[in-house]
Order: C-alpha cells, then sequence, then structure tokens
C-alpha cells in the first residue's frame, strides 16, 4: 500500500489541539502554590498563575463531566424506559405500520407455508397464532 | 441438539440493506438446521417489543434512543440490563453480532462476555486508518474483539483489513462469503436480444461517494457520446442524487438516462432484469452482494478492482477496469458492450453457476462449523474476569488499554448489581418455538 499523506493538515491539527489541552491541563493543575514558589520562579509562576482562572475549576470541570457522564447514563436508560416504551396494552406491541402479517385461509395452510417454512420476504406471524402455538397445549 | 443463538445488530427489517438481509437468511437457515435464534434489534418507529417471524423467527426491537444513521447511542453500559435479560430469558449459548458501525452488537458481545457466554462477531464492511471515524471505531473494535471467540469476515479482503484493524490472532478469523437466493433472483425467461433493443447499463447502488457516484457522473455523458444504442437505468438514491440529476439535465440525457430513486429489494430483480451490464463504479465494497444478486439475474458485471470484489465472482462474468478511474472505467464499459454485441458470452447460464457458489444453507452450515470451532477450542480461563482484563491490558497503546480495563472493572461492578436488583432466578424463561413434528 503507498503512504497517503492527503489527510496530513487534519491529523496534525488534531494532535496539537489534543497535546495542547493535555499540556495545559498538566501545568495548570501541577504548579507550585504561592507559599511553595522558591525565589528563583516568584515572578514568572505568580505571572502565570494570575493570567490562568482560578485553580478551582480544575476539580469543577472534570467532577462536572464525570457526573453529566453518569447523569446521561441514567438519563438515557429512564428516557428508553419511561417514553420511548410503549405500555402493555399498546397496540404497537402486537402490530406496526412496517409490519407484514401472514394471512392464510385456513389454519393448515398458516402451518404449511409460514409457521415451520421461511419465507424471502420478511413476514411477521399474527400474535394470536404465535400464542396457539407456544402455550396452545397447557 | 441446537444451539441457541442471538444475532445482535442495530440495522435490521424494516431498513433494507446487505446487513439486514444477512442476518435474515442466515438466522431462517440456522433454524433450519435445527437451532434456535433470535434477533435483537432496536426499535424502529413503531415497530416495538417483540415480533415472531416465518418459521418462528423471534425478534426483539429494544426501544433504545436513536443517535444517527439507525446507530443507538454508544456508550459501552447502557444496554446491559435489556441485554442480560434477553439472554437470561431465551438460555442463549452464543451470541453472534454482524456490523462494526453497530452499537448494539459491539456492546451485546461485551456483555456476553461478562456473562460468560460464547461470542462470534461478522464483520460486513472494510474501514479506513486515515479520519477519525475509521480510528474511533477501530479503537472501539479493538475493544469489543479481544475477548471475543470468532470472527467471521465475508472475503479475504476483509479478513486482512481486519487483521490490521484490530490486531487479532488470524486464526480466529473465517471467511464466509454472503449468498443470495437465486431464486429470487432469476433472469427473465426469454432473454432480451440487445442487438435489437440497444445495451441497457443497469446501476443499482446507494448513491453516497463511497460508491463511485462521482466516477458514475463523468462516465455516463462518456459512454452516451461514445455509443447511441445504450442507455443506463440508475436506481438508489443518496446525497448524490441532485448531482446526478444535474448531469443529466447538463448533457441532455433525459431520454437515455432514466434515474429511477430508490427501489425497494422485492423490486431489484425486475430492474435488473431490463438489462445487459451492471456496472459498479465503487470505490470500496468487502463483499459486494449486488454484484452476486445482478449475475444471477444474468447480467455482465462491469466494475472497478477494488476491495473483495476480484474473489467474488469467476472471471467469465466479470470485466474489471484496471484502476479505480474513468477512463479505466470507460475501457471497462466498451469491452463489456463489444462483448455482448458479439454475443459471444452465455449469460443465461450464470444462474445456476451463482446458486451452485452462493447459497445460505451452506453458508449457514459453514456458520455452524465455526460455532462448532469455538467449543472444540476452548479453555475453561476463557471467560475467566481476570483473564480477560489482563487480555484487555495486553492492548493497544498506553492510554487507550488503561480506559479499556476501566471499562471492563465498571462492567463487572455493573453485573453484580443486576445480579442484586434483577436476580436470574426472577426471569422467566420463554418458550422455544417448537420444531415440526
Amino acid at each position: 500500500m503507498t503512504e497517503d499523506y492527503s489527510e496530513e493538515y487534519e491529523w496534525f491539527a488534531y494532535y496539537i489541539t489534543v497535546t495542547s489541552i493535555l499540556v495545559f491541563i498538566i501545568v495548570w493543575s501541577l504548579l507550585p502554590n504561592e507559599s511553595a514558589i522558591g525565589q528563583l520562579h516568584n515572578g514568572l509562576f505568580k505571572a502565570i498563575l494570575e493570567i490562568l482562572p482560578q485553580r478551582n475549576w480544575v476539580i469543577y470541570s472534570q467532577a462536572f463531566i464525570l457526573m453529566g457522564m453518569l447523569y446521561t447514563y441514567f438519563g438515557i436508560l429512564m428516557y428508553n424506559e419511561d417514553v420511548l416504551t410503549p405500555s402493555l396494552d399498546d397496540l404497537r406491541t402486537i402490530t406496526d405500520s412496517k409490519g407484514k402479517v401472514a394471512i392464510a385461509d385456513s389454519e393448515k395452510k398458516l402451518i404449511d407455508e409460514y409457521v415451520f417454512k421461511e419465507t424471502s420476504a420478511i413476514i411477521d406471524i399474527p400474535i394470536m397464532d404465535v400464542c396457539r402455538i407456544l402455550y396452545g397445549d397447557k | 441438539m441446537g444451539y441457541n443463538i442471538a444475532m445482535a445488530c442495530d440495522f435490521f427489517y424494516p431498513q433494507l440493506g446487505g446487513v439486514e438481509f444477512h442476518i435474515y437468511h442466515l438466522s431462517q437457515n440456522l433454524i433450519r438446521l435445527g437451532h434456535s435464534v433470535v434477533v435483537i434489534t432496536h426499535a424502529y418507529g413503531d415497530r416495538v417489543g417483540v415480533r415472531y417471524l416465518t418459521n418462528g423467527l423471534k425478534v426483539y426491537h429494544v426501544p433504545y434512543f436513536v443517535l444517527h444513521r439507525e446507530t443507538t447511542f454508544p456508550n459501552v453500559f447502557g444496554t446491559f440490563p435489556v441485554i442480560r435479560n434477553i439472554l437470561l430469558r431465551e438460555q442463549i449459548d452464543i451470541v453472534h453480532s454482524h456490523g462494526s458501525a453497530s452499537t448494539f452488537s459491539l456492546e451485546a458481545i461485551f456483555h456476553a462476555n461478562t456473562m460468560g457466554l460464547k461470542t462470534v462477531f461478522t464483520d460486513h464492511s472494510l474501514y479506513g486508518f486515515s479520519n477519525i471515524t475509521a480510528i474511533l471505531v477501530n479503537k472501539l473494535l479493538t475493544f469489543t474483539l479481544t475477548n471475543t471467540d470468532k470472527v467471521i469476515c465475508v472475503s479475504h479482503t476483509c479478513k486482512d483489513n481486519m487483521i490490521v484493524r484490530t490486531d487479532i490472532d488470524p486464526r480466529r478469523i473465517s471467511v464466509i462469503p454472503n449468498a443470495v437466493v437465486s431464486e429470487d433472483f432469476s433472469p427473465l425467461p426469454e432473454k432480451r436480444t440487445a442487438a435489437k433493443n440497444g445495451i441497457v447499463i443497469v446501476v443499482i447502488s446507494r448513491l453516497y461517494p463511497n460508491k463511485g457516484v462521482d466516477l458514475l457522473t463523468r462516465l455516463i455523458p462518456k459512454i452516451c457520446s461514445l455509443h447511441k444504442d445504450v442507455s443506463f437505468i440508475v436506481a438508489g438514491d443518496g446525497p448524490k442524487f441532485v448531482e446526478l440529476q444535474q448531469m443529466i439535465e447538463y448533457c441532455r440525457l433525459q431520454e437515455r438516462v432514466n434515474l429511477m430513486g430508490s427501489v425497494p429489494h422485492e423490486k431489484v430483480r425486475d430492474v435488473m432484469c431490463q438489462g445487459d451490464i451492471y456496472l459498479h463504479p465503487s470505490l470500496t465494497e468487502a463483499f459486494g452482494t449486488v454484484l452476486v444478486e445482478a449475475a444471477s439475474c444474468g447480467l455482465l458485471i462491469v466494475s472497478t478492482r477494488v476491495g473483495g470484489i476480484p474473489e467474488v465472482l469467476p472471471s467469465h462474468m466479470t470485466v474489471h477496469a484496471n484502476e479505480t478511474s474513468v477512463s479505466s472505467l470507460v475501457e471497462a464499459t466498451n469491452e463489456g458492450i463489444r462483448q455482448i454485441r458479439l454475443g459471444k458470452i452465455e449469460t443465461s447460464s450464470f444462474n445456476d453457476e451463482i446458486s451452485k457458489m452462493y447459497n445460505w444453507v451452506d453458508v449457514a452450515e459453514r456458520t455452524v462449523n465455526v460455532y462448532r470451532g469455538i467449543y472444540s477450542d476452548q479453555t475453561p480461563e476463557d471467560k475467566n474476569w481476570a483473564i480477560m482484563v489482563k487480555k484487555f491490558f495486553k492492548r493497544d497503546g498506553s492510554w487507550a488499554r488503561l480506559l479499556y480495563v476501566l471499562c471492563a472493572i465498571v462492567e463487572y461492578f455493573i453485573f453484580f448489581s443486576l445480579e442484586w436488583l434483577y436476580p436470574k432466578e426472577d426471569i422467566d424463561l420463554a418458550p422455544k418455538w417448537p420444531h415440526r413434528v
């Protein structure tokens, strides 16, 4: 395979963005406190710390992202269960607009053509017949 | 004694496509071989809940938040409660997932591994390495396939691609092609006489950039100016539809190019049978089921030589373009037209040949062999949590593997809480579809 460099600017942009965010966060959170600064770098560190927002925000934002993820997880589970799931007596649990239902004149024909035989089109078996087949002898 | 198999994928009927039909036909033929199969997919519109299809194929349409292009929201753990419930209810032995861009299939494998079940993954498409989507999909797949027992690819090219993408042991990968129902793709009883009516070239494809629609828009005017008796039928829809329309208006080809728009799958055969040549300008293709379908209808195939295409059909059914370029594709099309004019190829035998090469019974039997292979190759430690975490730690880069281990451990915590919240004993077992007596 020949090497393809057509997207190297894009890759470089990702690389630079991600690396600089990482370096920024490390510098921001690991810079020594004012009391711990020695005489030598006093001016420099102080200047950097003055430019940057308050250091509490490192913890705040990380906690915010983590809790945000947690809430999204539970939010989606609840959304799936409370909004998307129809109630048990809803018609959608039985049939729908996309389904083609197998219709046959007699029960024997239904059993021969649909119940134990595959069709090349996708066809639903009516729920009544499904119940009869699965639970009929109980 | 058959296996209890669960097919998991985001894509299933009512959506139409190669993967969807693969799952359907494979499941039906596995049932015919005496296994029991359920399909797990997400809800499509008002199609929610459980549906029984013919032959007792049970489909779970799980209500789930759909993010983009019918793929559910990827979040690694979100599907665990519902998938665990289904797997226990149906007493599943093997989870067989399809498609690497599908959240449901990847998560189902992860959860099944946690629960100690056997897992198989089938890949249907090729991926690149150089854009952000491909990188993310490949990372996700690397994570999922770490503890998957067997992987099935649809072509040898797909297998190579898979090994490079996810760095798994080639011995775990089998190649099983797709198949077609050749009775549904039979040629017309009496053959069209191409010499009298002029030659018709058919293109059926979703009109996406990766299907080579840009090549097609440049190729059609050239062919039309070279041959006066050639016309085109283009079926399919997609973002490139407008460009084709503009080309037709610009070159005044309304009489000779029939742009049909989207065609339902059961009508595809009728469209194909109106033509003599099937043109496939795709830029990437893992297998190309549509080529097999077209050949089965008795069409001569003109195609690019990309991905798995060269290994799909024997050389007398195809004319391949040497390069993926307009000029090379024009040359190949000319060659195809010349062969049809001379009448030196006998396309009527294609259907028989295809039905011997590609049928679902054969695919299902080979898949069952893969399932048997899982049991013969298994070791007691395969699904041991500590071993699986160790395997995760050996995979991939220094950051990714930490994330993998973290995900695995969180998953095990969730497993315990689910066991406590919804104990295994409280889950009803579903009755199995009876076999014909």
